[in-house]
């Protein structure tokens, strides 16, 4: 069952095209990574799938809502506010420079979230902040502060933030970009941890590593399109295309 | 953009020439009440300066006491109603005074002609000389020796006027004005400057209270009258209280007043 | 002088000081955060009229806008002019408002736009954003200037004399002049140097508490 369906979706900033024609489909418990060059507008998909931008064509779909009910490249009708509401909290988002609430304590910026967004008590939401605490190796951190933790810790915390709403599907905006290349590793543990629970996720990565490692299913973006997907080992082992070839080669000889 | 800037502007233009030029349109109601408008409401509203010693100022215990205080209390006895001191901004009197939130400005005010034009003036109960104080051994006796030195005057006081439109300003080092007479006092006693033009009921008052070493030079540069001043159509108020302020002169009552502040009848009330 | 005479009759005055403080402070701050979102609005007009506002209040004396509030009701409408104390309220009020709107939008605007993302993706509603997220942390990042304009206000207070509110400055003047002595406003003086050096503490104490994040 296909979680998200994109269909030629573009977006442009001004004269810029940023993204020309994508469509792609996400399936339950499948782990997609985005990989390409910069500037190719992998992390601009991620954007305009989570509402930050808004489209300029295209139809994104949800767990069966539609986010765009007008497709018409001119007029991009977005569905009501409920529906919108309903699909925001469908989906996690986890951010490059972790956008963690620097005045909450890491327990508050876990807990009001779905306390004040999804109305859930106190206690229950305090049971799943220190279960999601200790899953991801952060027990005793809770009454800390996110200036007092290493980028690798206050990523952990962000993800810990967005799955305390119980996501559908979790988005990475290139998680471990910001991070000290010493503490990629942590990140990538847990979230190779939440692949093998089938949480379905799309990662948007430099990490070829991680992406050939865990993912299910890897498309190589460059240009604002879709130049190349499938199974890692097809892209990895044996890429058709000729810029794939020429971008991979670029990272493998690193 | 242009026409933006240029609305912003005429808004502000226009907040600012309100507040000044509104002065100057006249109420016409027609019929004189004004005198019995005072006796309904049972009270006089005496808007004062209350810094001006010895003719309105607060005392020790922040009474506001003085000599025009002590007539108008009289005034308003012999009125039937009661007296409420309202102070005022000096330099706002007149609004204070057309927007009807006093009736009378009573306060030492000297009489000049744009006063006389803006309001409706008592006739003059107190004559003033616009005098210099120097100190005792600065060796000023006349105006001549005042050429090149400082002197210091009230802000928004007649003095200023009378002293930037004499000839005695040109030969001057400077003058300097300030907020009121004790500071500029201060400023001659601190050696700031070399003199201070002021009323000289203000300047006997300090001197005598103060047993400062400071004297007034023989030579003044004008006489002034003191008078009440109220709203231009008032004229039945005013009338009133001029016709008390006689009856007060001849049974003397005026002059008790008057030697208690300045020692002897200096009034010129008819 | 008699400092038992002069003290509860400076107190008066302190009084009078401390009461336009207070209700400024309480009027004009959230007045102020008001005004720095007009001023952010997208609507041109919103945000046009709200400049013109900001513009006018610093452009003009603190003291021209205390008569004009006081007077103009008489001369432009010929209305009753307003209760003293309340046009003083209200002129520091407004202008205050002015300063702190701009300070707010100072500080609104430097905060990280990963911020408003992240409540957005969490599914904070526009209003829940500000008032839990960038409200907080505007707070520490502007209390500085405000402090600083805080204790502008506490000396401002003495131009309310302009429209004969005796506050603390007025009456130590007229002391002065009725007893012929600077004794009334070297007390005076001494009233706001403590007033101030509290208040500095005050923000000092609030600055540092609010230190455990950066």
């Amino acid at each position: 069952m296909a979680i998200l369906e994109v269909r030629n979706l573009k977006k442009s900033f001004g004269d810029t095209t940023v993204i020309s024609d994508i469509s792609f489909d996400v399936n339950a418990g499948e782990v997609v990574a985005i990989i390409g060059p910069s500037g190719s507008g992998k992390s601009t998909l991620l954007r305009c799938i989570n509402q930050l931008e808004k489209v300029n064509g295209g139809t994104i779909k949800i767990c069966g809502n539609d986010m765009i009910v007008s497709a018409a490249s001119e007029k991009v009708k977005y569905a009501n506010k409920n529906i919108l509401r309903k699909i925001r909290l469908d989906i996690g988002l986890v951010f490059q420079n972790f956008n963690l609430f620097p005045h909450y304590s890491v327990l508050k910026n876990i807990m009001e979230p779905p306390m004040l967004v999804m109305k859930k008590s106190k206690e229950e939401v305090q049971q799943i902040a220190m279960e999601l605490l200790e899953k991801m190796g952060l027990e005793g951190k809770e009454n800390a502060y996110p200036c007092e933790l290493s980028g690798g810790q206050q990523q952990r915390v962000s993800i810990a933030r967005a799955l305390a709403l119980n996501p559908q599907i979790l988005f990475f905006d290139e998680p471990t970009s910001a991070l000290d290349p010493e503490l990629t590793g942590e990140i990538l543990k847990v979230m190779k941890q939440l692949a093998e629970e089938k949480m379905t996720m799309v990662v948007v990565t430099h990490e070829m590593e991680f992406a050939r490692d865990v993912a299910d299913r890897v498309i190589f973006m460059d240009g604002g399109v879709i130049v190349e997907e499938g199974a890692p080992e097809e892209v990895f082992g044996n890429p058709k295309n000729e810029r794939t070839k020429v971008f991979l080669k670029r990272y493998t000889e690193r | 953009m242009k026409l933006k800037k240029l609305i912003a502007g005429m808004l502000l233009v226009m907040m600012v020439a309100a507040v000044f030029t509104g002065c100057k349109k006249e109420e016409s109601t027609g019929e004189d009440n004004s005198l019995q408008k005072v006796k309904d409401a049972g009270k006089l509203v005496l808007g004062l300066d209350d810094s001006f010693p010895p003719m309105g100022f607060r005392n020790e215990d922040n009474k506001i006491v003085g000599f025009d205080i002590d007539v108008a209390t009289e005034v308003c006895k012999r009125m039937g109603v009661e007296l409420e001191l309202q102070p005022i901004d000096w330099n706002a009197k007149e609004m204070e005074l057309n927007s009807g939130n006093i009736d009378c400005i009573w306060n030492g005010m000297s009489i000049d002609a744009s006063r006389q034009e803006k309001m409706n003036l008592s006739e003059p109960y107190l004559r003033n000389e616009m005098i210099f104080v120097v100190a005792a051994d600065s060796g000023i006796e006349t105006f001549a020796d005042l050429a090149d030195k400082a002197v210091a005057v009230q802000n928004g006081s007649t003095a200023q006027t009378i002293l930037e439109n004499s000839d005695v300003y040109d030969t001057l080092k400077e003058a300097t004005s300030f907020d009121d007479n004790v500071t500029a006092f201060l400023t001659l006693e601190a050696g700031g400057c070399q003199a201070v033009f002021l009323d000289s009921v203000v300047a006997e008052y300090y001197i005598t209270e103060n047993d400062k070493d400071f004297v007034i030079l023989e030579e003044n540069l004008q006489e002034e009258e003191y008078a009440i001043g109220f709203r231009k159509a008032d004229q039945k108020l005013r009338d009133e209280v001029q016709k008390i302020l006689s009856e007060m002169k001849k049974d003397g009552t005026l002059g008790e007043i008057s030697a208690k502040w300045f020692g002897s009848d200096i009034t010129i009330v008819e | 002088m008699d400092l038992a005479k002069l003290l509860p009759i400076l107190f008066e005055g302190l009084e009078v000081t401390l009461q336009i403080f207070a209700l400024t402070l309480i009027l004009s701050i959230p007045l102020g955060v008001i005004v720095a979102l007009l001023k952010m609005s997208k609507i041109k007009i919103v945000s046009w009229v709200t400049g013109v506002y900001i513009l006018i209040m610093r452009g003009t004396p603190l003291m021209l806008q205390i008569l004009f509030i006081y007077f103009a009701p008489y001369f432009l409408f010929r209305a009753q002019t307003p209760d003293r104390f309340n046009a003083v309220i209200i002129a520091f009020a407004i202008n205050y408002a002015a300063y702190f709107a701009e300070i707010f939008r100072g500080g609104i605007q430097s905060m990280p736009i990963g911020q408003y993302e992240a409540a957005d993706a969490l599914g904070y509603t526009k209003a829940q954003t500000f008032l839990r997220i960038i409200l907080p942390q505007v707070v520490k990042r502007v209390l500085p200037s405000v402090a600083n304009e805080v204790i502008t206000l506490i000396k401002d207070t003495s131009l309310a004399q302009v429209i004969a509110v005796t506050e603390l400055f007025a009456l130590a003047n007229k002391q002065a002049t009725g007893t012929s002595s600077v004794i009334p406003l070297f007390v005076a003086g001494v009233f706001y140097f403590v007033l101030n050096w509290i208040l500095t503490k005050l923000f000092d104490y609030i600055e540092k508490k609010l230190d455990y994040y950066k």
